[in-house]
């Protein structure tokens, strides 16, 4: 709650008429709220299916909505034709400690669903690799095949209470899933040798 | 009479006339219906006496001869066409005459002053609004009501949200004053409403011109005034049972209402319910759309000696509104792609009254305690009011914190008021202080940095006005002095968050006049003016973040200055007797550092993509506008209410203002039958209304072009009776009768979905 300073000689003269309703409030210390839902961090670990090979890409932003951008960074380069196993890591880093969204996603799989959209398919693919009660896709666990040597691009979508019984959802098109878009990063510059 | 004599006088009558009342039926009394405005006589009248179930009609004269009268206590009733019924509780004891003053241009009358007062006073630039005329529409929200004046408008977030604009601004920009007292409620955002429930006001009143002196407050112009109003002097218990049932959003609306006047007491209570489901769209169901409102009040007077009396009213509003769910968003792509769909996105095939978030849960607490007396020619007001405002919004969430409110804001306002009238021959000066103390704070818990920062506020203030009468001339001219100090606990992001004490203060000084002149019995003109400075809003100077409501991010400007307006309005009447009632405003309006929030080129980019960012900023603006408001009566049965408004907003650049009310063309042709018989009165009406399309804007500024022209249609009829000793109003209505699919420039919902169709409301209200 926000006080007024009670030394302030001008202040006293401006609340000496409504007095009774101030000594009805009480002055406490402020707290600072938490943003318990922020995703600050998204990390995606890479491990090839013959689990000699794994790559991190990962986006930082701890001040939300804020006006500092955030950051991405790739760990080191793909291989070129090689399957990998991914799965995803979202950390709301601005609590401590550092709070776990993924459990968040994984307890309403239903509700949720990520999309990877490629720039360029004869570089990269996904596919979903988990699945909710109603058999359709969430997308915390994916297989992802690289197909050529570039810089490739792709985006990530997070949905919350999409369609997914809407043409194309399934199959990774969030054109038809309406819902809200809690992550929507375009990671890109991203290296296949 | 004062109510205790009247008590004693009923003890009297029954004693000792007991006997007497038997042989002495023979009174006789003479009324004289009047016309309120022009003092012509009224023929055609109805005067209704509840005692002897007898009706009798006026002469050309106006006048109603009754005879054979038994002494004794007697309930009137007196109708006209068009107009709203005067009840009366009289005794005759003796031959005896009344005159009754008629309203019969309901939307142009003046009773409201500090002081409560029947007088005869010509309105400037005032428009009123009686229960009466408001009676089947009671469910709504109050800023819907006020549509029917010239010159205001609705900004809607679907049916159940809506605020009134007045000459083009809104929110922040206009005064709320209820029971004379600023309303202290959360006015600043595009999807909130006043927190104040019409069913419990007997008469709305619209100030168009500059009036605000006595009230202080923000206003640069608009005022909305709503009065419980007086409680009549009888010593009968008398109250009012309505319900209001709608077929579109399969809505219940319940209202009762119990007054009586007793000794030195008199009170009224007032109470409220309303439940609503999923509205429908002619294509389609609005889901989430229903609404749960429950308000009531208590008005309690106590007349300490002749002319001192005690006021305390109170009064509690909850409203619990759901909001469209295809209307909710995430970022800038889920909103272009929920704009322009077919059918907005989660809509269900099947009608449910079950309210999810998004949604929201208003409170409001309003409590005033008055004191007032009149000793020669002093009159005195003082009032102390305080008022707790509780605001929360429900959003989609993860994890079970839909149940969370994203938003929860408490604000608690206390105010003093010392009103000071001095009433000389044809002159009245009035002068007064005022302070109000405020107090904003949010739940911490909420999980979410509220949208706008923690502040404490205190506005003292001082007013001087004087009022010259002449025959044919009323002058009135007026200023007042606010201090506005603004403290604030302002969060700041960055890699962690921090609080910084924020201080801002402003000196508002504002000045205002006004002429009323009647050139004949027939024509008047009035003229009114006047500067007023604005402070700006918390959320104008320190609102950081996304607004869900508008899916951008809003961010304050700690250093604005206030807003100066030079506002003019000139308005001719032209009242000609029981014939035409006809009246235009034209007005012009210059804003200096007008506070607007302006797009940015470059939208934010975060975790959860892209969001357009909008910044406060000020420039010049001018606003001017018509308002046309007529009656025509050309034949004794017959009845047309027509009215349009047209405003024109541009910036400094002559850049036009997004968000201004297109023109609008609104009739209503009554057809009336009155009758001696049980059913006293019946009213056929039809209500065409064109909306044009509007033309300026810009376009970058908002998220899609304007909707186009639309015209649709609402007919119904009313019925008033006398049936069991009871008056007994009721009503049919059919609204958008050609169940027309279009879309509202006000409404935000607009950019996701159609208006409701076709629609039938019906209402039943008895008065005892």
């Amino acid at each position: 709650m926000a006080c007024l300073n009670p030394l302030n000689m001008k202040n006293y003269i401006l609340y000496s008429l409504p007095l009774f309703f101030l000594a009805l409030t009480q002055c406490t210390d402020d707290p600072i709220p938490n943003e318990s839902e922020l995703i600050t961090t998204v990390n995606l670990y890479f491990q090839s299916v013959d689990l000699k090979d794994s790559v991190k890409l990962s986006f930082f932003d701890p001040d939300g909505d804020g006006g500092i951008s955030g950051t991405y960074a790739q760990s080191k380069a793909f291989l070129n034709n090689t399957h990998y196993n991914l799965d995803i890591e979202l950390l709301n880093e601005s609590e401590t400690p550092v709070e776990n969204i993924t459990e968040e996603i994984h307890d309403e799989k239903e509700a949720h669903q990520f999309f990877f959209i490629p720039q360029d398919t004869s570089l990269l693919n996904f596919q979903y690799r988990d699945f909710d009660a109603n058999g359709d896709p969430v997308g915390l666990k994916m297989l992802m095949q690289t197909k050529g040597k570039g810089n490739a691009s792709f985006q990530l979508i997070l949905r919350h209470e999409p369609d997914k019984k809407a043409p194309g959802v399934i199959s990774g098109s969030p054109t038809n899933a309406g819902g809200e878009t809690d992550i929507e990063l375009h990671f890109s510059g991203i290296a296949i040798q | 009479m004062k109510p205790k004599n009247i008590v004693y006088g009923v003890l009297l009558s029954s004693l000792l006339f007991s006997f007497a009342t038997a042989q002495q039926c023979t009174l006789q009394v003479i009324w004289k219906i009047i016309d309120h405005h022009e003092d012509h006589p009224l023929e055609f009248a109805t005067l209704f006496i509840e005692e002897s179930n007898r009706a009798f009609v006026s002469d050309s004269s106006g006048s109603i001869l009754v005879q054979g009268l038994c002494p004794g206590y007697y309930h009137i009733a007196i109708q006209h066409f068009g107009c709203e019924t005067v009840r009366q509780y009289i005794e005759i004891f003796q031959d005896t005459s009344y005159t009754v003053f008629m309203e019969h241009h309901s939307y142009a009358l003046d009773p409201v002053l500090i002081k409560d007062s029947n007088a005869k006073q010509p309105g400037a630039n005032r428009q009123v609004m009686q229960a009466g005329v408001l009676r089947h529409q009671l469910d709504r929200p109050i800023a819907s009501i006020l549509e029917s004046i010239a010159g205001v408008s609705a900004k809607k977030n679907g049916a159940n949200i809506s605020s009134p604009i007045i000459q083009g601004l809104s929110g922040n920009r206009i005064n709320l004053l209820h029971a004379g007292v600023l309303h202290a409620g959360q006015q600043w955002g595009a999807d909130h409403a006043p927190e104040i429930d019409p069913f419990s006001a007997q008469q709305i009143t619209v100030v168009k011109g500059v009036d605000a002196i006595p009230y202080g407050g923000n206003g640069l112009g608009g005022m909305v005034l709503m009065e419980p109003g007086t409680i009549s002097k009888d010593p009968h218990l008398h109250g009012a049972a309505q319900a209001i049932l709608r077929s579109n959003g399969k809505s219940v609306h319940l209202g009762f209402k119990l007054e009586q006047s007793k000794n030195k007491w008199e009170w009224r209570w007032v109470g409220s319910g309303k439940i609503s489901g999923d509205h429908k769209s002619p294509a389609y169901y609005l889901t989430n759309t229903g609404s749960r409102d429950l308000s009531t009040s208590f008005l309690a007077n106590y007349s300490a000696g002749v002319k001192e009396q005690l006021k305390f009213y109170y009064a509690y509003f909850h409203t619990e509104p759901g909001i469209l769910r295809g209307s909710h968003i995430g970022n800038l792509t889920d909103l272009q792609e929920a704009i322009g769909r077919e059918k907005p996105f989660f809509t269900k095939d099947n009608f449910s009254y079950s309210i999810e978030a998004p949604k929201q849960k208003v409170q409001h607490h309003f409590l005033k305690c008055s004191y007032q007396a009149e000793k020669q020619q002093l009159f005195t007001d003082y009032t102390l009011a305080f008022q707790w405002n509780n605001r929360q919004e429900f959003d989609i969430r993860r994890s079970g914190r839909s149940e969370i409110p994203s938003l929860d804001l408490h604000l608690a306002t206390g105010h003093l008021q010392l009103n000071h009238q001095l009433e000389g021959n044809h002159r009245k000066i009035s002068f007064g202080i005022s302070s109000q103390v405020q107090l904003n704070t949010s739940n911490k818990g909420t999980g979410i940095i509220a949208f706008i920062p923690d502040y404490t506020a205190i506005n003292p203030g001082a007013y001087a006005k004087a009022l010259f009468e002449s025959p044919h001339l009323r002058l009135d001219i007026g200023g007042r002095y606010d201090f506005h100090v603004l403290n604030v606990d302002y969060i700041r992001r960055g890699t962690s968050l921090t609080i910084e004490k924020l201080q801002r203060s402003f000196h508002n000084m504002s000045v205002a006049t006004g002429l009323e002149w009647m050139l004949s019995e027939s024509f008047q003109i009035d003229l009114n003016g006047g500067w007023t400075q604005r402070a700006p809003h918390v959320n104008e100077l320190y609102s950081n973040g996304l607004h869900q409501s508008v899916a951008g991010i809003e961010e304050g400007d700690p250093n604005l200055n206030q807003e100066a307006s030079l506002k003019f309005q000139m308005t001719a009447k032209l009242l000609l007797h029981q014939w035409l009632n006809f009246e235009c405003a034209v007005w012009h309006q210059n804003i200096n550092d007008f506070i607007f929030l302006e797009p940015q080129k470059e939208p934010r980019l975060t975790i959860r993509g892209a969001f357009p960012v909008f910044l406060y900023k000020q420039t010049d603006a001018r606003l001017l506008g018509l308002d046309i408001q007529g009656k025509f009566e050309w034949a004794p049965h017959w009845q047309l209410d027509a009215k349009a408004s047209y405003v024109r907003a541009e910036d400094r650049s002559h850049q036009p203002i997004t968000g201004i009310p297109p023109t609008q063309i609104n009739g209503t042709l009554h057809y009336f039958l009155h009758r001696q018989g049980q059913v006293r009165r019946w009213d056929f009406f039809i209500s065409p209304a064109y909306h044009f399309k509007q033309t300026r804007y810009a376009i970058e500024s908002d998220l899609l072009d304007p909707p186009p022209a639309y015209f649709i249609m609402s007919a119904g009829i009313e019925a008033e009776a006398f049936l069991l000793k009871k008056h007994w109003y009721s009503g049919i209505i059919a609204e958008n009768v050609f169940n027309k699919r279009y879309r509202d420039y006000l409404n935000r919902l607009r950019y996701y979905a159609d208006e409701e169709g076709l629609g039938a409301h019906f209402y039943l209200r008895v008065e005892f």
